[in-house]
């Protein structure tokens, strides 16, 4: 140390303070101040080197060395902390600080606490030794040596101007140095001075700062009120958007810029709306958000620069995976780009846009565009220049951004709002189109007016300029073929009416089942040589980018078709659930097709497939209808006839109508010749009928028949099925037969012919079964009837056979009825009853009808003749054939049978209380297979005999006893007459001798009485004798008659009966003779024991036929209506005279006797 | 005897009341002093003509000979019935007997032996004809069937026993009191020999008791 060098006490004189101030007050920068300042301070203050450190603007408590000279830079410490030495410290104590001897202070011990370190000197403040920062940086006591070794002292001075410490000034001494006040008054005054110039730069800095922050604020006011202006006048978001792109242009510098908005908040996509300086051609027209630079704006939310685009995309863009941003204050800076987040730098694309950017501009600024907290866009700002981008750049281009936000966001929202209005009634229209057409689809208008409709309203809604609908070909829609079934404006003669499956862009649509979209057909021509279409896969639809070349076979005409449509858009049209082709919509102009298009042309196309649904459905609803009215009409006939015949003939008829056929026909089962023959038939000529009979096996009929399933032949000519003989003669090409089945069992066959081949499809089919059904229900009622008929007639002969039956009491007549009747109701040849007799073992002929008398004049014997327990049972009796039946072998029978030509017969025993009677037979002359009903009526007839026989043989029993009863009363009655008789006789005549003595006279009368005695006994005796023998009854003339009973009775009582009758001679029928005789008989009677009459009289009178007999009496009478007709044998008398058809009268009154009076007719022949 | 037998004849042939009447004229101690045809005559005759004797047919309409035996039983105790009939059946000789008639004779005897029969009668001694008599002892000798003792009423009872009535029913049937029937019942059973009800039933089917 020693004293200041003079030259420094001079050098800080007037005129280095005049340089001072002078460079203090100019306008230069402040760096250039400050550089001035050390190197001014070097010369005034004699140090070999200075620092100048100031604080850190953003950091007051630490110090940066802002400029400094002299000084090597590894010495010199950058930055330096407030408050420590050395450089530190006098900005807190606002002293000067000096480290008189660096070695020496290097030398001690640092201590932690800088009051420590410090000692006062007065003038300033000493460091005596290291301190705390050197014991927390090691590197420092290495530096402190090194600096040490280099300048011996330093002096550190405050930057103090207007009570603000800015930093502080370090003068470093290569050798030891004496500081003492004076140094420190130059220092300080110097340290001032420069305190006050770094002040007045600044604050002139700052006042230059503020001017341009007003330029900015104006210039943006500007541009924003330019803005404004437009954005009052219009609402147009396009031109909203170009100004805001001139004006930021101005505001911001850049040579080009391009506004990207996303479709929607979410969108992924970012469409350019608006640019400003560049082409399309170069323009990345859609950023996908996260792809540097704009998408990765708009992901990240914040302003993003790229500031050397080349340099960003220097790596290899194949090798470049992940895009690299750096943080500055407030944005980011795209360092690198990675390809994967790229879509523009997609592999394979010729040139990746990017590429053809970085040739034209070389720096990028993209600003999202936020509004409410949503980004909905960005904008991109291009510079030609690579350069960089400060924050406040930065800054005045988000501010401009945000401000032209909500103008754009208003016109935005003005132009969707308009955008959404329009669609309303877009929307409107088509909702109005669309049901427009469903009501259209749904009514009753034909097919072809409802594919019209479709494609006009295409056209309306779609704005398609023409239209057409194509269909997979029935019969050629098996090999994929297209035809067009209606179409619309369409220039027709460069249309196809044909399209393979497959082909061009309708083709296409069928084959893959979704909406194809050409937007510009000159663009999609195929190239020749690739067959394979380039297809983009949409959302909605394909996108076909080039049209596979179609094969040479067929042409569609491409080139052609795209002189007048540009764009198509073929949408698949699917009919339960398969596509059967496609509606297609042609522009006159290119068009981008959106998902709302597609969507409305595939509602188009479903409304179309509807409608052909409709159509078909209706079409066979209206085949269906007219089926029904076929059936209802042939159930009216069939079910109108109760016979076969007619049932059959009407189905043909209703066949032939309802199928159109040419010919129909029914073959029956013959169960007998097991053949099908003609039931009935209708357009068959008479001689083909009559060949119709098919042998088993033969013909489509007969296999009908077998198996019981429909056969459809369509083309008889070729089929080895067929029975040529008639379909050739008929000219038959095609047929279908079905069976009839009856309870299950195959009745007949049923069919239509036709003369031209025919496709005979099920409705055909179906309708024949349905008619063959209902014939079956018909011929089962036929049947059934007749069947019912028979019944009728047979119940109807057997009632008749009962009445003739029990007609008669008599047995001959019963058995005569029954053979008969039997004739009658079997239609039998010859017709027999034979009565058995058990104790002969026999079977004799009791009546019989037909048979030759030889045939019927012995009895057969069991044993010989037949076995009893093979024709007497209690079964019928069945033969089949009687040329073979083992019963009918014995010889006699045989006879007979051969005689009488017998093939089949039918017996049955005849059971009258429950014992055998007799056999009842009927036989036939023709071959005959005796039914089960022909049985039944044997075995009833059989029956009813057996009971008619019963009741026959009780009346005869029943008339047996009664008559036996009634003579046994008469023979008794007559008995005790003759026996009183004969006693009182033989008293007289013991009397008589004794009398004779007394009286005489009295005796002679006696004697007279006992004459008369004796002769009314023999009367009796022989009326006695009478009734033992009946037959004498009828032989005796009937005078005779009378005459013996008057005397009989009259023997008996005091009763004189006077006998008047006809000599006639002329015998009368035997039951009159009887019945007139018992009449008179019980006349007598009642007159002799009732009358107390004295005379009686007989009358017998004839007179031609008729007959009267009268017996009268002079008795007391009784009067006829009190007396019971039982009494007296009155009603027997009646009966008797009816019973011979006589008419009876009685008449009596009190005390005036009786009178009676029979009056026969006459015998009716 | 003074008096000669008062005779009444009862026959509804006109001839047999002839020839016994031409008998009583020549029978001097018999007087003819009525003739009736039917029952219900004879018993006004009855009255009228007090007759000693009657002779009764057996077999007549209406009032049948038996029923005017004991009629006439009944009404003239004094009066002698002779049986005259044609038929002799066993019934008949029983019934007219028990009526009350004193002799049985038929239609085949003789003027003498009728007179005999007259004057027996009038002195209270009967006469019967043959054929009668052996039916009677055959009758006689015959073992008693079981029931034979049985009064009407008692065979009313058993009838209704054999139809399975219980004694309350057969009261109510009959009309008379339980103990009525009880007192029937009894004495059936002790008749036939009967240890039960059953027992009873049996024998009573068995010798045809009931109808």
């Amino acid at each position: 140390m020693g004293a200041p060098p003079a030259d420094v006490e001079r050098g800080f004189s007037a005129e280095g303070l005049r340089d001072l101030l002078a460079v203090v007050n100019s306008s230069r920068g402040i760096d250039e101040i400050l550089d001035y300042l050390v190197v001014q301070a070097q010369h005034v203050l004699g140090s070999d080197a200075v620092s100048l450190y100031l604080r850190d603007r953003d950091d007051p408590e630490t110090l940066r060395v802002k400029a400094a000279h002299g000084i090597p830079t590894e010495l010199l410490n950058p930055s330096a902390p407030v408050g420590l030495p050395i450089a530190g410290l006098p900005v807190t104590t606002r002293r000067s600080v000096v480290l008189a001897d660096h070695v020496a202070a290097n030398a001690r011990p640092y201590t932690e606490r800088v009051e420590d370190q410090v000692e006062e000197r007065g003038a300033f403040l000493e460091i005596t030794r290291p301190g705390p920062f050197t014991a927390t940086h090691p590197e420092q006591q290495e530096l402190n040596q090194r600096m040490a070794a280099r300048f011996r002292t330093i002096a550190a001075v405050p930057l103090v101007a207007h009570d603000e410490t800015y930093g502080s000034l370090v003068l470093y001494y290569a050798a030891a140095h004496a500081y003492g006040p004076d140094h420190v008054d130059i220092g300080l005054a110097f340290a001032h001075q420069a305190a006050l110039a770094i002040e007045n730069a600044r604050l002139r800095a700052q006042a230059e700062q503020r001017l341009t922050e007003i330029e900015r604020r104006r210039s943006v006011a500007e541009a924003l009120r330019d803005l404004l202006t437009v954005v009052n006048s219009n609402h147009d978001l396009d031109e909203i958007l170009a100004e805001v792109l001139a004006q930021s242009r101005r505001l911001l510098g850049n040579e080009a810029s391009v506004v990207y908005l996303r479709d929607l908040d979410d969108s992924d996509i970012l469409h350019a709306r608006a640019f400003i300086g560049l082409e399309r051609a170069n323009l990345a027209a859609e950023v996908r958000v996260g792809s540097p630079t704009t998408g990765l704006a708009v992901h990240q939310q914040r302003t993003l620069v790229c500031e050397d685009l080349r340099a960003a995309l220097s790596e290899d863009i194949a090798r470049a995976s992940d895009t690299r941003v750096e943080d500055a204050a407030g944005f980011g800076r795209v360092v690198r780009m990675g390809a994967q987040t790229d879509p523009d730098l997609e592999v394979g694309q010729p040139r990746p846009r990017v590429r053809q950017l970085v040739e034209r501009f070389r720096a990028v600024v993209a600003t999202p565009l936020m509004s409410r907290g949503r980004v909905f866009g960005a904008i991109t700002l291009y510079y030609a220049q690579a350069r960089a981008f400060s924050a406040e750049e930065v800054d005045l281009a988000r501010t401009f951004v945000d401000q032209a936000t909500q103008a754009i966001e208003n016109a935005r929202l003005h132009t969707e709002l308009e955008h959404r209005m329009r669609e309303y009634e877009r929307r409107r229209r088509v909702a109005e189109g669309m049901r427009d057409l469903l009501a259209s689809v749904n009514s009753t208008r034909s097919l072809d007016e409802v594919l019209d409709l479709v494609l006009a309203q295409a056209s309306d809604l779609l704005g398609s300029d023409a239209g057409s609908v194509l269909l997979l070909d029935g019969k050629e829609g098996q090999q994929g073929v297209l035809t067009v079934r209606a179409s619309r404006a369409l220039v027709s003669e460069i249309m196809p009416t044909r399209l393979r499956v497959g082909t061009a862009i309708t083709g296409l649509a069928v084959e893959r089942g979704r909406p194809v979209a050409v937007s510009d057909l000159t663009e999609a021509l195929p190239i020749p040589g690739t067959p394979e279409p380039s297809i983009q896969e949409r959302p909605a639809y394909l996108r076909l980018v080039r049209i596979g070349e179609p094969p040479p076979e067929s042409q569609p005409r491409l080139r052609e078709v795209a002189r007048f449509y540009r764009a198509i858009l073929a949408v698949p049209l699917a009919i339960r659930g398969r596509i059967q082709g496609a509606v297609t919509l042609y522009y006159r102009h290119p068009r981008d097709f959106s998902q709302e298009d597609v969507g409305l042309a595939r509602a188009f196309a479903d409304q179309t497939a509807l409608a052909m649904e409709n159509a078909r459905l209706h079409g066979q609803a209206i085949q269906r209808s007219r089926d029904l009215e076929a059936l209802y009409r042939a159930d009216e006939v069939l079910y109108r006839s109760l016979h076969l015949d007619q049932v059959l003939q009407a189905l043909v008829d209703v066949a032939t109508d309802v199928l159109e056929a040419d010919m129909c026909s029914v073959l029956v089962w013959d169960e007998r010749h097991e053949r099908l023959i003609p039931g009935a038939t209708r357009g068959f000529r008479p001689e083909v009928v009559a060949q119709m009979s098919h042998a088993p096996g033969e013909g489509i009929t007969s296999r009908v028949a077998m198996t019981g399933q429909p056969i459809a032949v369509e083309d008889a000519i070729n089929d080895p099925r067929v029975a040529h003989r008639i379909t050739d003669a008929e000219g038959i090409r095609s047929l279908l037969h079905v069976p009839i089945k009856v309870n299950g069992e195959v009745f007949g066959v049923f069919g239509v012919n036709y003369r031209q081949p025919r496709e005979l499809s099920g409705a055909e089919e179906r309708v024949l079964l349905a008619l063959a059904h209902r014939a079956a229900v018909a011929i089962e009622n036929a049947r059934l009837y007749t069947e019912s008929e028979q019944r009728l007639h047979e119940l109807e002969a057997l009632y008749r056979a009962d009445e003739t039956l029990h007609r008669s009491l008599r047995l001959n007549d019963v058995l005569r009825s029954l053979v008969d009747v039997a004739t009658e109701v079997l239609r039998a040849d010859r017709t027999s009853v034979h009565i058995w007799d058990p104790q002969r073992q026999e079977l004799a002929v009791a009546a019989s009808n037909g048979y030759s008398p030889e045939s019927v004049s012995f009895a057969l014997s069991s044993g010989e003749d037949f076995a009893a327990e093979e024709l007497m049972g209690t079964n019928v009796v069945v033969v089949a054939d009687a040329a073979t039946d083992p019963r009918l072998a014995p010889p006699r029978l045989r006879e007979v049978i051969e005689r009488e030509g017998i093939r089949a017969a039918l017996a049955s025993p005849i059971i009258v209380a429950d014992q055998a009677f007799g056999l009842f037979s009927v036989a036939f002359c023709t071959p005959h297979a005796p039914s089960k009903e022909e049985q039944r009526v044997v075995q009833a007839l059989a029956q009813r005999a057996g009971l008619a026989i019963q009741n026959a043989r009780l009346f005869e029993q029943a008339q047996q006893v009664a008559t036996a009863e009634e003579r046994q009363r008469l023979a008794r009655e007559l008995h005790d007459a003759v026996t009183q008789t004969l006693f009182s006789a033989s008293l007289i005549a013991e009397v008589v001798p004794r009398l004779w003595e007394r009286d005489p006279d009295q005796a002679r009368l006696r004697v007279e009485e006992l004459r008369r005695l004796t002769r009314g006994a023999l009367a009796e005796m022989r009326t006695l004798l009478l009734e033992l023998r009946p037959a004498a009854l009828v032989e005796t003339p009937f005078g005779q008659l009378l005459g013996q009973l008057a005397e009989a009775t009259a023997s008996r009582t005091t009763l004189a009966i006077d006998v008047r009758a006809d000599r006639d001679e002329r015998p009368l029928p035997a039951e009159v003779q009887i019945g007139l005789y018992r009449i008179a008989q019980e006349a007598l009677n009642n007159t002799a024991k009732h009358a107390g009459a004295t005379r009686a009289e007989v009358h017998f009178h004839r007179r031609g036929t008729s007959v009267d007999l009268r017996v009268n009496d002079d008795g007391r009478g009784f009067d006829a209506s009190s007396t019971p007709p039982g009494h007296l044998g009155l009603s027997i008398m009646g009966e008797r005279a009816r019973a011979i058809g006589a008419r009876f009268r009685l008449s009596s009154q009190v005390g005036a006797g009786t009178r009676i009076h029979v009056h026969w007719r006459g015998a009716r022949t | 005897m003074t008096e000669p037998t008062r005779v009444m004849i009862v026959d509804d042939h006109a001839m047999v009341r002839s020839g016994l009447a031409a008998f009583l004229s020549v029978a001097d101690d018999c007087v003819l002093v009525g003739e009736a045809a039917s029952g219900a005559e004879a018993l006004r005759l009855c009255d009228q003509a007090s007759p000693d004797v009657v002779l009764m047919d057996l077999v007549m309409p209406g009032m049948d000979g038996v029923a005017t035996t004991r009629a006439i039983r009944e009404r003239f105790p004094g009066v002698r019935v002779i049986a005259l009939t044609s038929f002799p059946e066993d019934r008949l000789i029983q019934d007219v007997l028990e009526a009350g008639a004193i002799s049985y004779l038929l239609k085949n005897v003789s003027a003498d032996e009728l007179a005999r029969a007259i004057r027996a009668a009038r002195e209270g001694r009967s006469t019967l004809a043959p054929e009668a008599a052996q039916a009677l002892i055959a009758r006689a000798t015959q073992p008693k069937t079981p029931g034979h003792d049985l009064s009407a009423r008692e065979r009313e009872v058993l009838a209704l026993m054999v139809l399975g009535l219980r004694n309350p029913e057969i009261a109510e049937r009959l009309v008379v009191g339980r103990s009525t029937v009880k007192f029937h019942v009894s004495s059936i059973l002790g008749k036939l020999g009967a240890q039960s009800r059953t027992e009873a039933v049996a024998l009573a089917i068995q010798h045809r008791l009931v109808s």
